[in-house]
């Protein structure tokens, strides 16, 4: 975890310099990143044109959440726009897909955290990642095994049931 | 459920849910009554795109389905398997269809997602009451996942049973509606707005030639009886008689075919002589207006050499799991999206053929484009 210490706004990345926020988790885990990565969220991005001092608090979202997430956006906002269909484009492209393939090697509790933090803090892209990695993991599977995996109760009535069935009527089934 | 770490904001579950194929989807609706809620409440999460359609031509009994490859295996096209079970063996008999759902017999299926359901009987009609009756879908997934099914006692078909100058339909015109929402079928007299046409004694044959067809858009379906249409409003239980384009050509072989396209409802003829007209009913500010929007000869027609994106025609009765392997494998290679589909795929034109027939099969539902089955010779 990259908690980071004290911070005055401003540290070297790739030569140059660049602006530092500090966001602070609902555990009051302090966490600087780069403004660039930071604005992948639209919610931080918002506070940051707000302004304000000691950090940006994200009461909705824990240290180890915020963390992923901020690995996330670090990795992404890091991508340099190369001239397009370059080779180092690709490369990078594929390396992004392989980051994201291996950020998403969570079990569903952490990946549903992840999910409320992404909503909560607008980062498209990692929304769209989780959303479209949990849809993967219901499509072929029964209604009994989604339940399992949320831990949802079956709340429907015999009758609501019976007419489940028979809307589902598993003719091909 | 109440703080559980696998809970979801219904707007996330219902991004999640979007993204699953229709057969996932209607298994998420039986998880629990929050994800029935959520896929019922937003029924544009059902996707709206054409995989396929069914045809009817004159060579076969059954009605065959015409898909683009990369759907055959997901739409169950196989109608004998939804009557099967009641030991139904007559050629199954699409009465209408819907936006995805189809009337067939006495049920309305959706073969993407395999859901059907069997209409209860209409009551206060004895069966031969009822037999007269012609039946239409009123369905629209994007204004309610609900469907009304609309049934019509259609004008006399036989000389004996229409007087001189009999006015069609009636003032007050009593319709059979079926709502999914209630379950049940109810009894609505429709109040016609504006001016009748009257039968004149040779304006339907006696044929089913010119069968009835209906046509769904904008919360209003259009009946085609030979001759003029009907316009139904649901929501305020009035109709309106919307006669043909004054200069249509139509004969007792050659009626015109309604049907929803882009912008709303079109009709097309194609009368002896290979003239292929398509009218458009402009309905804009309230006025209600056909307007000719293409007119053209088809006597010889240059058709693709080939084509690197061809549809596949599925029996009705397909259901041989070697072949549908052989679709997925070729799924990979020949996949095209048909709302991405235009003169691309073609890849060299071939000499002018002469028609020897034109079939009108149907509009697409939200493209310009007419689906036709032409009989050609090298001309």
């Amino acid at each position: 975890m990259a908690a980071a210490d004290s911070c005055d706004g401003i540290s070297t990345s790739g030569g140059g310099w660049e602006k530092t926020v500090t966001l602070v988790s609902s555990d009051d885990a302090r966490f600087e990143v780069r403004e660039a990565a930071a604005s992948l969220s639209q919610t931080v991005r918002r506070m940051i044109r707000a302004g304000g001092d000691g950090g940006i608090p994200l009461p909705k979202v824990d240290a180890r959440t915020l963390s992923t997430v901020l690995e996330y956006c670090n990795k992404h906002a890091a991508v340099p726009a190369p001239a397009p269909e370059s080779s180092s484009a690709e490369a990078a492209a594929v390396d992004l897909e392989w980051f994201d393939k291996e950020l998403m090697h969570v079990d569903l509790a952490t990946l549903c955290s992840l999910i409320r933090a992404a909503d909560y803090l607008e980062v498209a892209g990692l929304l769209d990642l989780t959303c479209k990695t949990v849809a993967d993991m219901i499509k072929s599977k029964t209604a009994e095994e989604i339940r399992q995996m949320f831990g949802i109760q079956n709340d429907f009535t015999p009758e609501e049931e019976e007419q489940l069935s028979r809307e589902n009527a598993g003719v091909f089934e | 459920m109440g703080d559980s770490p696998r809970l979801l904001p219904e707007d996330v579950l219902a991004d999640i849910l979007a993204r699953l194929a229709p057969r996932s989807l209607a298994v998420s609706r039986g998880v629990c009554r929050e994800w029935r809620a959520v896929v019922d409440a937003r029924c544009n999460l059902l996707p709206i795109s054409m995989g396929g359609f069914f045809i009817l031509t004159n060579e076969s009994e059954t009605p065959e389905f015409f898909v683009r490859p990369s759907m055959a295996h997901k739409i169950a096209a196989d109608l004998e398997h939804y009557l099967k079970m009641d030991h139904w063996y007559y050629p199954p008999d699409i009465a209408d269809s819907c936006n995805g759902l189809l009337l067939l017999e006495d049920r309305v299926v959706n073969p993407a997602t395999r859901q059907w359901v069997r209409l209860p009987p209409y009551p206060a009609l004895t069966e031969t009451e009822s037999r007269g009756n012609d039946r239409y879908l009123a369905f629209d997934p994007s204004l309610s996942p609900y469907y009304k099914v609309v049934s019509i006692k259609g004008p006399p078909y036989r000389k004996d049973e229409r007087s001189e100058g009999l006015k069609w339909p009636p003032s007050v015109c009593t319709l059979l509606i079926y709502s999914s929402s209630t379950g049940s079928w109810e009894e609505r007299p429709f109040v016609r707005e504006g001016p009748t046409i009257t039968i004149a004694a040779n304006l339907w044959p006696f044929s089913d030639l010119g069968r009835s067809h209906g046509v769904y858009w904008n919360g209003a379906l259009y009946v085609y009886w030979s001759g003029f249409s009907m316009r139904i409003t649901l929501s305020n239980d009035t109709y309106q008689v919307l006669p043909l384009p004054t200069s249509i050509k139509t004969s007792e072989y050659y009626q015109p075919c309604l049907g929803k396209s882009k912008n709303g409802v079109h009709l097309v003829v194609v009368d002896d002589q290979k003239q292929l007209q398509v009218w458009f009913l402009d309905e804009f500010g309230g006025k209600m207006e056909w307007v000719l929007k293409h007119d053209a000869k088809l006597q010889a027609v240059k058709l693709p050499k080939y084509t690197y994106r061809p549809w596949i025609l599925q029996d009705g009765n397909y259901n041989d799991q070697e072949t549908t392997n052989k679709e997925l494998v070729q799924e990979k290679e020949l996949d095209w999206d048909s709302d991405d589909d235009n003169d691309d795929g073609i890849g060299e034109w071939g000499e002018k053929c002469s028609c020897k027939s034109i079939e009108v099969f149907g509009f697409h539902p939200y493209r310009e484009i007419i689906f036709l089955l032409l009989r050609v010779c090298p001309s």
